[in-house]
């Protein structure tokens, strides 16, 4: 899911920099608020989950946007 | 019409009398348009109130940590009508910052919406005077459905009736105390300037004084239908659906409008042969509407450009200035004598005059102090006038602001930070050396001076960011390769870096 989230990354936001795991997004992307919500928004409907956007708060790196949505999609399974 | 307006009470029966049947609030849900008359609002707000009185919930401290929705809105109404104290939580904050309100201001009843669960459960573990504890989509239409004969005390609106948490500049929040006369009074002088009809769009989180009281008041007024927007995920979708002819904003959305309104012309400009200003239109048109004529702006510095901007777009821009303890709005540009670059007309009913370069503001309705800080009160204030603590001058009665006197930092999203309470957190960091957290270019920046490594810095900043609430989080790190320069006192010297 990694890859696939990186390259997501890429394709909205065209960053200037590599994007790995470790790539936080405000710090190194240098996404605002908005910019943040409007990618919750974009996996919201490409993984079919929920996201609060108080949870953005715990969303720094990349790496932690990836083990939110497969936790996520676990907790929605085992529903 | 409201010139003698002094209690909730008051405006839930004048409105009623104006605007009876006209709908007063609406809002989605799942889909659905759901409207609510001001007649009803009254009935509902009364009921809620009575309910509280006859479950015993008076003379207390009531919390509301909620985002916003109709029904928040209620519980807003209904608790200073039933006689209790409403204590408005910044929903965006940390568990423990709530935690710390709620056990600062001594609350009794927690009122949460169903996302705060974890932090009622943290409440209800660690904090034993919440004694009562009302979830928002649980156990609101019981409140509503209760018949009771309890008659509600009589209030000349001058008792406490809000406190409203501000960011102190030492970093603990401070309670800004205020009376119903206090809000209703200081929104009816501002509605005197915005003058609004049909519909206004409300995104604004509750919590802040804006839209609590400038923004619902104006709107009851007026006869407006407010809208309550379900967040900013939905925002487009549901300013399509609603054509508002008003909204309230802070800079940092104003921003985010402009950036959209941008990207959407330039893929409409890809696909036919539109200029560039009918391009614009015609996509801010199918973005918000098509029906906004205003856009009124507060909570930190306007970026004139982006103003400009939406104005070629026939958007009227108003940008106004207030505080928590000015209760809001007291200057603002009125809709016929708007001044680009200024806060704003000075409100009739207020006074402002500088002191060496800073603003004091007085009026009848500013805050009756903080809560149990009668020091921070006293430093507040120059015999009745209120020190702003911003920089500025006044021309022909439009104030103009040129800076701040203190530290604190006001972001392009309208919260204040106090760059120390960040700074004693990332000195935590064993390789930090130095820093200033400051604002640059819109961003909560952190300056850092240090001989390490400078992405193990990097990841230690990542790792506090998720510590701190989210408006707080670092956003821009810029490494300096000298040490800061200070004062004899040895500390930093801010302004020279």
């Amino acid at each position: 899911m990694l890859t696939e989230l990186i390259e997501m990354i890429k394709d909205t936001f065209s960053p200037t920099i590599e994007v790995t795991g470790e790539t936080a997004l405000k710090t190194d992307l240098a996404l605002d608020s908005f910019e943040i919500i409007n990618l919750i928004g974009i996996l919201e409907d490409k993984y079919k989950i929920d996201i609060n956007v108080m949870d953005i708060v715990s969303l720094i790196t990349v790496d932690d946007i990836c083990n939110f949505i497969a936790n996520k999609k676990d907790t929605s399974l085992e529903r | 019409m409201f010139e003698n307006i002094s209690t909730i009470s008051d405006l839930l029966f004048l409105t009623t009398s104006y605007y009876g049947e006209k709908t007063a609030f609406s809002y989605l849900k799942d889909g659905k348009m759901c409207s609510v008359t001001y007649s009803d609002f009254s009935k509902q707000v009364t009921t809620v109130a009575k309910s509280l009185v006859l479950k015993g919930i008076t003379n207390s401290k009531i919390a509301v940590a909620s985002e916003n929705s109709y029904e928040c809105l209620l519980w807003c109404f209904a608790v200073p009508l039933s006689g209790n104290v409403l204590v408005i939580l910044d929903n965006m904050a940390t568990i423990q910052e709530k935690a710390y309100m709620v056990k600062h201001s001594d609350t009794a009843c927690l009122i949460y919406s169903g996302f705060n669960q974890p932090f009622c459960d943290y409440i209800t573990e660690n904090n034993k005077s919440v004694v009562h504890t009302i979830c928002i989509e649980a156990d609101t239409e019981n409140y509503l459905h209760c018949q009771s004969e309890v008659t509600l005390q009589k209030t000349d609106g001058s008792e406490l009736s809000y406190i409203f948490y501000t960011s102190g500049t030492t970093g603990k929040p401070k309670g800004v105390m205020h009376s119903q006369i206090n809000l209703l009074r200081t929104s009816l002088y501002f509605s005197y300037s915005i003058k609004v009809k049909d519909s206004i769009f409300l995104t604004l989180p509750l919590n802040h004084i804006l839209p609590f009281a400038n923004v619902v008041f104006l709107s009851m007024y007026s006869g407006c239908n407010l809208f309550i927007s379900a967040g900013l995920k939905k925002l487009f979708m549901e300013m399509q659906e609603v054509r508002p002819y008003c909204t309230f904003l802070v800079p940092a959305l104003l921003t985010y409008f402009d950036k959209m309104i941008y990207t959407k012309a330039q893929e409409l400009m890809k696909t036919s042969s539109l200029d560039q200003l009918t391009a614009r239109k015609q996509s801010c048109a199918q973005l918000l509407g098509g029906n906004l004529k205003i856009i009124v702006i507060g909570g930190a510095p306007l970026d004139l450009e982006i103003a400009k901007r939406m104005q070629a777009l026939d958007i009227l821009v108003l940008n106004g200035y207030g505080l928590t303890e000015t209760c809001g709005s007291i200057t603002v540009n009125p809709n016929e004598d708007n001044r680009l670059g200024s806060i704003g007309r000075i409100n009739f009913n207020s006074e402002a005059k500088t002191i060496d370069g800073e603003f004091l503001f007085k009026n009848p309705y500013l805050f009756k102090g903080y809560y149990k800080d009668s020091k921070a009160t006293e430093e507040a204030f120059h015999e009745e006038w209120f020190l702003s603590g911003d920089l500025g001058y006044i021309e022909d009665n439009y104030v103009f602001i040129v800076g701040r006197k203190k530290n604190l930092i006001v972001l392009p999203n309208g919260k204040n930070i106090s760059p120390e309470e960040l700074e004693i957190e990332l000195l935590k960091i064993e390789e930090m050396k130095e820093v200033v957290v400051c604002l640059q270019n819109g961003k909560l920046t952190a300056k850092v001076f240090s001989e390490h490594d400078k992405m193990i810095i990097r990841k230690k900043i990542n790792e506090i960011n998720k510590k701190l609430a989210s408006y707080k989080q670092i956003e821009s790190v810029v490494f300096c390769d000298e040490e800061f320069p200070k004062t004899a006192s040895s500390k930093i010297k801010r302004g020279e870096i």
